[in-house]
C-alpha cells in the first residue's frame, strides 16, 4: 500500500479543522462555558497553514521539485502494528482486573513473538522473570502497581 | 560573582553526597544504555525514569535524570562509530567522520575522542550555566508576560526554522506546532477554569498529563517504528566483526594538539545555540561540525575519518545539554525536550521553573550544578570507559526481539504510576499511535512536543498580557523586548525559507551536473 504523504496529511488535517469548527468547538468548547477564542485561534491558524501547505504542495509538483515522498505499508506491517496496539489496549484493561504480574507476562510473551522472537526458552525467562523483577522493583521504590490474585498471594508471603 | 561561589560552596556541601553521586552515575549509565540502543535516546530515557523519581529526594531524582540526558548524548555516537546508525539524531554528524575512522581499525580512538570530547564540551558548558544563570534569573524577574509569550513564540519558530532540508519541512514544522499547541488545549481553561475537548471524561479535565504525552510521543512512538526495523538492525549488526587497533598515549596527546580549538569553539557554540530555546543538540552538532571544517586548513580529511570531525560535534552536543537549562532555570521555559521533561522532574518535586527557582532553592539548584559538573567527570571515567570495552560484545549479541517488548512494558507502569490511572494506558495507546502515523507522514513530533509543553505557556501568558492591556495587541509592539523577539521572530522564518530555497537550487544545481547522482 503506497500512502502520498503530502496529500494524506492534507485530507487529514483539513477533514480534522473541519470537524473541529464545526462540531469540536460548539460541542467541547462553547457548551461547557469555556471562551472559545483561543481554540478558534488555533483552528484558524491550523486552516490558513493548510491552504499555504497545499500552495507550496502545488509550486513543488510544478516544479519538479522534492515533495515528502510515499510511505509504503505492506499489511503484514499493518497487521503486526495493529495486533501490538492491540495487545497494549487489551493488556492495560486486564491489568484492572487481573493485576500486574499474569497479563504483563502473557503480554511479553505475545510482544516478543510478534517482534520474531522464537526461542521458547527465551520467551518463557523474559515472561517469568521480567514482570516478577519489575513488580520487586516498583514494590522497593513504594509504587503500587495493579493487584490481582497473583499479587494477594505475594503479599501473603512473609518475605518483602 | 563571589554570591555565587558562596552559593556553590553552600551547594556543593548539601549536595556531594555517595547516595546523590550514585543516583547521577545510575542515571548515566541508563542514558548510556538508551543512547547507544538505536530507537532509544537519552530524552526517552528520561522519560522513563521521570515516574520513578516521584518517591526520591529532589536531589537524587533530578540528578539521576540529568545524568541519563547527558549520558544518552554521548552515546548516541557509540553505535554511529560501530555500526554507521547514528543512536540519537545528536549523534548524526559524528557518524561522518567516526565511522571512516572506525572503518580503519580505530574504532578505540574514534570512541574515546567522542567520549572525552563530551566530556569537555559538557564540562565547559556547565560552566557557563553556573556563572550565568544567577545573573540572568534576577533580570529575568522583571521579565512581564508579553515577553515570556514573545520568548515563547520565538522559540517555536526557532525549532521549526532549523528543521528539514525544504521548504514543505518548514510548513510540517508550523503543523506539527499548532498540533501541538491544540493538543496542550485540552482540559481547563487556564483563566476561566472551565472545560475544553474534555469528551465528558473527568480523567481528561487536568488536560492530557505531560507524562503521558512525552513518553507516548518520544518512546511509544520510537518503538512502534522499530516493530518492523528489529531485523534491519540485527543485519546490519552481523556485519561489523573487524579488528581493533590500539590506541596509544601518544596519539592521544597528537589527537588533543590537532583538535583543542576545535574543542574549546564548539563548546561555547553549543552552549550558546543551546542557550537559545528551541535549537537542540542535533542543529548545533551539525553548526560546530561546519565550524570545524571551514576553520580547518587542510579539509581533505573530513568524512574520511579526522578526529576533527568527531571532537567538533560530540563537544557542540554535549554542550548543549547543561545550557539548555539556561532558559529553564531563568524564565521558566525549556530550551530543549530534553530540558522540558527535566522541568516536569522539577515540579514533580514541587520546585516551578522558572526565575524564583534559584531564589526560592538555592541550594538544591547550586548543589546540582555541582552534580552537573561532577557527572560529566565521572560518568566518563566509571561508566562511559568500561561500556566501551564491553560495547562491541553487547551489541552484537543484543536481542532487540526481546529488548523492545520490555520498553513497552516500562511505557505503560510509566504512565500508569504517574496517576495510578489504566486510563492512561489507553491514552498511551492513542497518543502513541498519533505520533507514529505523524512520524510516518513526516511531520516533527519533536517539534509537536515542545508546543505542547510550551502551549499552556504561551496561552497562559498571552492572555495575562492582553488581560493587563484591556484586550490591545499593541503590548506586544510597545515592549521593548516583545517586539523584538516578535521580528526575531518573523525575520528567523523568512531566513529559514531563503535557506530551503537556495539548499533545493544547489541541489537542482548538482543534479544538472552529475544527472546519474
Amino acid at each position: 500500500m503506497l500512502i502520498r504523504k503530502d496529500i494524506v496529511s492534507l485530507v487529514l488535517l483539513a477533514l480534522f479543522a473541519a470537524v473541529n469548527g464545526w462540531v469540536l468547538i460548539p460541542s467541547q468548547v462553547i457548551a461547557e462555558g469555556s471562551d472559545a477564542t483561543y481554540p478558534r485561534l488555533l483552528n484558524g491558524a491550523l486552516v490558513v497553514l493548510l491552504v499555504l501547505y497545499a500552495l507550496e504542495i502545488l509550486r513543488c509538483r510544478k516544479a519538479g521539485g522534492r515533495t515528502s515522498g510515499v510511505w509504503r505499508l505492506t499489511f503484514s506491517e499493518l497487521g503486526r502494528i495493529a495486533g501490538l496496539l492491540t495487545g497494549i489496549w487489551i493488556w492495560g484493561t486486564a491489568l484492572e482486573a487481573c493485576g500486574f504480574l499474569l497479563p504483563t507476562a502473557l503480554f511479553l510473551l505475545l510482544t516478543a513473538s510478534l517482534y520474531g522472537e522464537r526461542s521458547p526458552w527465551k520467551l518463557l525467562v523474559l515472561a517469568g522473570a521480567s514482570p516478577l523483577a519489575l513488580y520487586a522493583v516498583f514494590t522497593l521504590l513504594g509504587s503500587a502497581l495493579p493487584r490481582g490474585p497473583l499479587e494477594q498471594f505475594f503479599s501473603l508471603l512473609p518475605v518483602r | 560573582m563571589l554570591d555565587i561561589l558562596a552559593n556553590l560552596r553552600d551547594g556543593a556541601l548539601y549536595a556531594v553526597t555517595w547516595t546523590n553521586i550514585l543516583g547521577s552515575l545510575l542515571g548515566y549509565a541508563i542514558g548510556v544504555i538508551c543512547g547507544a540502543v538505536p530507537g532509544l535516546m537519552g530524552v526517552t530515557g528520561m522519560a522513563l525514569l521521570l515516574p520513578f523519581t516521584f518517591t526520591m529526594s529532589p536531589l537524587f531524582a533530578i540528578a539521576a535524570m540529568m545524568g541519563c540526558y547527558k549520558g544518552g548524548c554521548y552515546a548516541g555516537s557509540i553505535t554511529a562509530t560501530l555500526f554507521n546508525i547514528p543512536g540519537t539524531p545528536e549523534a548524526a554528524a559524528t557518524v561522518l567522520d567516526a565511522y571512516p575512522l572506525a572503518q580503519r581499525g580505530e574504532q578505540k580512538r574514534a570512541l574515546e575522542l567522542a567520549l572525552w570530547a563530551s566530556v569537555i564540551g559538557g564540562t565547559i558548558s556547565n560552566c557557563l550555566l553556573i556563572f550565568t544563570a544567577p545573573p540572568l534569573a534576577r533580570v529575568a524577574v522583571r521579565i512581564g508576560p508579553a515577553e515570556t509569550a514573545g520568548l515563547v513564540l520565538f522559540s517555536l519558530t526557532a525549532v521549526i526554522g532549523l528543521m528539514g532540508t525544504s521548504r514543505l519541512a518548514i510548513w510540517k514544522g508550523f503543523l506539527s506546532v499548532i498540533m501541538g499547541l491544540m493538543l496542550a488545549s485540552a482540559g481547563l481553561d487556564p483563566i476561566l477554569s472551565t472545560r475544553r475537548y474534555a469528551f465528558s471524561l473527568t480523567e481528561l479535565d487536568s488536560g492530557i498529563p505531560f507524562v503521558v504525552a512525552v513518553i507516548a510521543m518520544l518512546a511509544f512512538t520510537e518503538i512502534l517504528e522499530q516493530v518492523n526495523r528489529t531485523r534491519e538492525l540485527a543485519v546490519r549488526r552481523e556485519g561489523e566483526r573487524r579488528r581493533s587497533l590500539p590506541y596509544s598515549w601518544g596519539q592521544r596527546l597528537a589527537d588533543v594538539r590537532l583538535c583543542w580549538k576545535d574543542l574549546i569553539r564548539s563548546s561555547l557554540l553549543g552552549s550558546f545555540l543551546g542557550a537559545l530555546p528551541g535549537i537542540g543538540a542535533a542543529p548545533a552538532a551539525f553548526v560546530c561540525y561546519g565550524e570545524a571544517r571551514r576553520a580547518a586548513g587542510d579539509k581533505t580529511l573530513f568524512g574520511k575519518g579526522d578526529p576533527r570531525g568527531i571532537a567538533a560535534p560530540e563537544s557542540g552536543n554535549n554542550a548543549v545539554a547543561a545550557s539548555s537549562l539556561i532558559p529553564l532555570v531563568t524564565l521558566g521555559i525549556p530550551g530543549s525536550v530534553a530540558a522540558a521533561v527535566l522541568g516536569g522532574a522539577f515540579m514533580v518535586q514541587g520546585m516551578i521553573p522558572g526565575p524564583m527557582l534559584m531564589h526560592d532553592h538555592p541550594q538544591v539548584i547550586y548543589g546540582l550544578f555541582v552534580l552537573f559538573v561532577l557527572t560529566d567527570i565521572l560518568g566518563a571515567f566509571l561508566v562511559a570507559l568500561p561500556f566501551i570495552a564491553l560495547v562491541r560484545t553487547l551489541f552484537v549479541n543484543m536481542n532487540y526481539n526481546l529488548l523492545f517488548p520490555l520498553v513497552i512494558v516500562f511505557c505503560g507502569i510509566g504512565v500508569y504510576t504517574e496517576e495510578y490511572s489504566l486510563f492512561s494506558i489507553h491514552l498511551l495507546v492513542v497518543l502513541g499511535t498519533l505520533g507514529f502515523v505523524l512520524t510516518k507522514l513526516g511531520f516533527s513530533v519533536s517539534a509537536l512536543v515542545l508546543a505542547f509543553i510550551l502551549g499552556p505557556v504561551l496561552e497562559r501568558e498571552t492572555r495575562t498580557a492582553l488581560l493587563m492591556s484591556n484586550g490591545s495587541f499593541g503590548i506586544f509592539l510597545t515592549s521593548p523586548i516583545a517586539c523584538t523577539l516578535l521580528v526575531l521572530s518573523v525575520l528567523l522564518f523568512v531566513w529559514a525559507i531563503r535557506q530551503k530555497i537556495k539548499a533545493e537550487r544547489g541541489e537542482k544545481a548538482s543534479l544538472l551536473l552529475d544527472p546519474e547522482e
